[in-house]
């Protein structure tokens, strides 16, 4: 049995193919204007990538904000749904997740099946979301990959960023920067910032001991070692933590064909 | 006797001097990157049309984001709260007015005024950038259209279009995919000014206010496709004082000129 989970974010495009529960190849690329476009050309890389076609996928299930237009999707599932079912995949004992994408923020509690039994969510607000990392990449003119290594250089959490609005912050960072603080200082104040909004979300739905951090967030080793640290546990991060929507995703399609499947076969029995 | 009002807003800096209680000269420029430099050349401007210096100023009182900026650098003797300079403000010109609302470049504010002209009640948002002037900045340079266009341009729109964000760095994205669309800008803009409004309007809510007996000050009250989105959301038509940028220096010039000493804000009407 293959599944295609297509995932389209506000920055990224993630499809992933799965055979009999295995991941045979995925893909992140970045969203361009259109959505339809995305979704079709991280498709075509990932099946490239496994050999196939679209007509080999059994069941192909899409998410994200971009999830709706996918022409070839098969179904829509909400990327809340996915992301609990993808961190469940790589960590069964997972019962706590933070996914931070692009434009929101999602802390998430689950059952041991994956399945969600609370969440919170931020999409309102770039100020708790990982476009603040970009803007302040940008600023200080630092590869983002980079911005959370650089972060740890500096004694504590750096500068305060007093602004919630990352408008505003901006300003605060501009004054910081010509005054000649460090920009180590700078980001570390940054991740700080977003450490905090983080934690407020969080908070809203409680943090379980077995606790997950997917999405491009967890790739900023500044955030993490922060939220760690003030949390009091350890992350668990997948190998490629912004490919878990995608995954959660072929996850449900496999679950869908497996519960048709199934019934099909009691029907077959009953005749 | 010359008393000087400052209001360092701010994305700007705004003068005003009163001669024996009367406006005698006032300035507007950009808030540079020095607030003293900043506050000397507004200061000098506004003094200019009555051939005076600084140094023939009695008192000078700063408000505004930069005002302690301006009292340290020893351009102003006193300070004022911008919501205590706007109501003084707007009292002395529109003696009648029972409510401001000031829209500024980073921060909004919604006064309730007795019928004295002092403050009861107010709200107002420095958090965060959305229903502010630096909203409009930034998408005017988005779009590239200057800041004096946008409101007219934006009263020619036929079609609605939704502005979902409320964040500004969220509405940027949303904007530039409209633009991607070819959607026409001022359908667009008008969306954009609508969204401000709607975020004043939540403030105006708050304090209950009446838009027939209070003003709009502040810069984007020279911007006629918010007030008309105001006035939508209000129901009712809004007045705007004449120079509505330098209402709150006038305040903050009339505070000076009562209080000369420098005395605490309590003596002149609580720590709004």
């Amino acid at each position: 049995m293959i599944t295609l989970g297509v995932d389209i974010g506000s920055l990224t495009g993630k499809a992933l193919v799965l055979k009999d529960g295995d991941i045979l190849a995925w893909d992140v690329i970045l969203t361009g204007p259109d959505s339809v476009e995305t979704g079709t050309a991280v498709t075509n890389s990932v099946l490239q990538k496994a050999g196939l076609t679209l007509a080999d996928m059994d069941f192909t299930v899409s998410t994200g904000y971009g999830r709706i237009v996918i022409p070839f999707s098969d179904k829509n599932v909400s990327e809340i749904t996915c992301h609990a079912k993808g961190a469940h995949y790589f960590f069964p004992e997972a019962r706590s997740i933070l996914d931070m994408g692009g434009q929101d923020c999602k802390a998430i509690r689950c059952d041991e099946t994956g399945k969600v039994t609370d969440f919170a969510m931020n999409d309102k607000c770039a100020a708790g979301a990982g476009r603040s990392m970009g803007i302040m990449a940008e600023l200080v003119n630092v590869e983002l990959e980079a911005l959370g290594r650089l972060s740890l250089q500096a004694e504590g959490d750096g500068v305060p960023i007093s602004s919630t609005c990352v408008v505003f912050a901006r300003s605060e960072v501009i004054t910081y920067l010509r005054t000649g603080v460090p920009k180590s200082d700078i980001l570390a104040g940054a991740c700080a910032a977003l450490c905090t909004r983080v934690q407020a979300l969080l908070r809203r739905v409680g943090t379980a001991p077995e606790f997950v951090i997917s999405g491009g967030i967890a790739k900023n080793i500044g955030v993490v070692q922060r939220l760690e640290k003030q949390l009091g546990l350890t992350a668990n991060i997948g190998f490629e933590p912004q490919i878990v929507g995608a995954l959660g995703a072929a996850v449900i399609g496999r679950e869908l064909l497996e519960r048709r499947g199934s019934k099909k076969r009691r029907r077959r029995e009953k005749n | 006797m010359l008393h000087a009002g400052l209001d360092m807003g701010s994305l700007w800096t705004k003068a005003v001097v009163l001669a024996d209680g009367e406006i005698a000269g006032w300035h507007v420029m950009p808030s540079g990157e020095s607030s003293r430099d900043t506050a000397t050349a507004a200061l000098a401007a506004a003094l200019a049309p009555l051939k005076a210096v600084l140094g023939d100023v009695a008192s000078v009182a700063a408000t505004g984001a930069g005002k302690g900026e301006a009292t340290q650098a020893g351009q102003a003797n006193r300070e004022a709260t911008e919501v205590l300079c706007a109501a003084r403000g707007l009292s002395h010109l529109h003696p009648e007015a029972r409510g401001v609302i000031e829209i500024g470049g980073e921060s909004t504010r919604v006064v309730r005024l007795d019928d004295q002209g002092g403050v009861l009640e107010f709200a107002k948002n420095d958090k965060c950038a959305s229903g502010t002037g630096i909203f409009l900045d930034a998408m005017g340079k988005l779009m590239g259209v200057e800041l004096g266009e946008m409101g007219p341009l934006s009263l020619t729109s036929t079609e609605d279009v939704q502005i979902t964000s409320t964040c500004v760095v969220f509405a940027e994205s949303e904007v530039v995919s409209q633009v991607h669309r070819q959607t026409p800008k001022q359908d667009i803009l008008r969306g954009i000014h609508r969204s401000i409004a709607v975020r004043v309007h939540g403030l105006v809510n708050r304090l209950q206010l009446d838009g027939r007996t209070a003003m709009v000050i502040g810069g984007l009250a020279l911007n006629s496709g918010i007030l008309r989105c105001l006035e939508e959301l209000m129901y009712t038509p809004l007045a705007v004082p004449d120079q509505p940028q330098i209402v709150t220096a006038l305040g903050a010039a009339l505070i000076a000129s009562e209080n000369p000493r420098g005395s605490s804000d309590a003596a002149a009407g609580g720590n709004a």
